[in-house]
């Protein structure tokens, strides 16, 4: 009994160690070159405001040289954005968001490292197809064209999930505001299975244990499916909290 | 003998709230590590009025930079998965109401053709504009009606009154035009065209010149 709670507690004092170096382990992986760029004068809670507020700007700049269109999350003002070459193209509302506490605790001069760039997003994963090709073989003659015309689907309803993993290791969701039906519900527990499946095998992969910061963003789900079905293949992203 | 009993039961209890509450250690301790970060609060230093003021410098350039980059005239958005168009000029909406666009359907001809019909997304400008269009059906026209296709400049290519009273061309073939199917207006049914009824066309047309911009996602 005593050697069992001896092993146990060990293994306890192992993942303790491993989860409280997690947040510096990923501090430092953020890498050299932004500590070069900070500007530590910046680092005080009196200044946060002014220095998210230019970081977000400063993103915004840069978006604005992209060719594709881009996604801005406004969540100071609760809102989510299309860019396209600066111009704003589509707004839709936030109803709910969640940043993570250790992105919130950042100093500001990480904080304005990290996020006047816009955040290159590495994976991507989704419960709706980004283009819902509909494949058809050319009709023989007209009466069999007559027979097979195409008339849109409307009835079909699909949730809404998407989960973004960006480069600087960042994980953003976006999920639908929407949980009306029993198949929003066990769409979104399928989609938070992936999630945590992908999320652990990538910790395995790495072998050593990094934090991973999370945003959770809640959106009506029809402009979500806008949202997801209007992003590249290579997105970016700029987070404004 | 009864007094033993109930203290062994207590130790067990005692030792099943260890075993339960244990796990959650590690996350406790690291949610505490991430509240002892600090990002510098206190008494605010003596310069900090002249870094914010810089900030606040570099802040109105930026703005100044962005307020330049959306259009100052009349422009056109086209939202293709909720099939809705937005007409505005600056930050003000001028007119939002439905429209039709892409319907994704790949159509095939045997293993050697292929057409997709989506509406192509980005940005664009409007590089011509015509009353009374018509419409040359190009040769998905015909496959997808089970027709043959005929020769190139045949007249059975050339469709009157089908694309309504006004086009706008955005390239690549891609128009902006009306159509006879008002009731598929909201819903993904064209070839990559964009549709819109008689009075939207109509005021799309007299607000959009030659070179305004038509953004599409």
């Amino acid at each position: 009994m005593k050697i069992t709670l001896i092993v146990f507690s060990l293994i306890i004092l192992f993942f303790s160690v491993v989860l409280v170096s997690g947040p510096d382990r990923y501090l430092s992986s953020l890498g050299d070159d932004q500590a070069a760029t900070n500007d530590v004068s910046i680092n005080h809670e009196h200044l946060d405001s002014v220095v998210h507020v230019l970081s977000y700007k400063e993103a915004l700049v840069q978006l604005s040289t992209e060719d594709s269109i881009q996604l801005v999350l406004d969540l100071v003002d609760s809102n989510a954005y299309l860019f396209i070459h600066g111009v704003s193209v589509f707004k839709t509302s936030v109803s709910t968001s969640e940043v993570d506490k250790l992105l919130k605790k950042l100093p500001n001069s990480m904080h304005r490292s990290i996020f006047k760039h816009p955040l290159m997003i590495k994976k991507v994963f989704a419960t709706v197809i980004k283009e819902p090709i509909i494949e058809r073989e050319a009709p023989k003659n007209p009466e069999e064209a007559l027979a097979v015309a195409y008339i849109p689907d409307t009835l079909k309803e699909e949730s809404v999930f998407v989960y973004m993993k960006l480069a600087n290791g960042i994980k953003i969701s976006l999920e639908q505001t929407e949980r009306s039906s029993l198949t929003d519900w066990f769409d979104y527990w399928r989609f938070q299975t992936v999630v945590q499946v992908t999320r652990w095998s990538e910790l395995l992969e790495n072998r050593s244990y990094k934090y991973q910061p999370e945003i959770r963003v809640q959106l009506p789900k029809n402009d979500l499916m806008a949202v997801y079905r209007a992003l590249p293949n290579n997105p970016k992203v700029v987070v404004y909290f | 003998m009864r007094e033993l009993k109930i203290r062994q039961g207590v130790g067990t209890y005692w030792l099943l709230l260890f075993i339960v509450c244990l796990p959650l250690l590690p996350l406790t301790l690291q949610t505490i590590r991430i509240f002892a970060y600090s990002k510098g609060s206190g008494e605010i230093p003596e310069n900090m009025k002249e870094v914010e003021s810089n900030l606040q410098k570099e802040l109105a350039v930026v703005n100044e930079l962005l307020s330049k980059k959306t259009p100052k005239g009349n422009y056109l958005i086209i939202n293709s998965t909720a099939n809705e168009f937005t007409l505005k000029k600056g930050h003000e909406v001028i007119k939002r109401d439905k429209c039709s666009t892409g319907s994704f359907v790949k159509l095939k001809n045997g293993a050697n053709q292929q057409w997709m019909f989506k509406t192509p997304q980005g940005e664009y400008r409007i590089l011509a504009k015509t009353t009374s269009p018509v419409w040359k059906k190009p040769d998905w026209a015909f496959e997808e009606a089970g027709l043959p296709v005929p020769s190139a400049n045949h007249p059975s290519r050339f469709e009157y009154g089908v694309l309504g009273d006004y086009s706008l061309s955005i390239g690549n073939g891609y128009l902006i035009h009306g159509t006879l199917y008002q009731r598929f207006l909201g819903l993904p049914v064209t070839h990559g065209c964009v549709r819109l009824n008689d009075e939207n066309l109509k005021m799309v047309y007299k607000s959009l010149p030659l070179g305004a911009k038509v953004y599409i996602f």
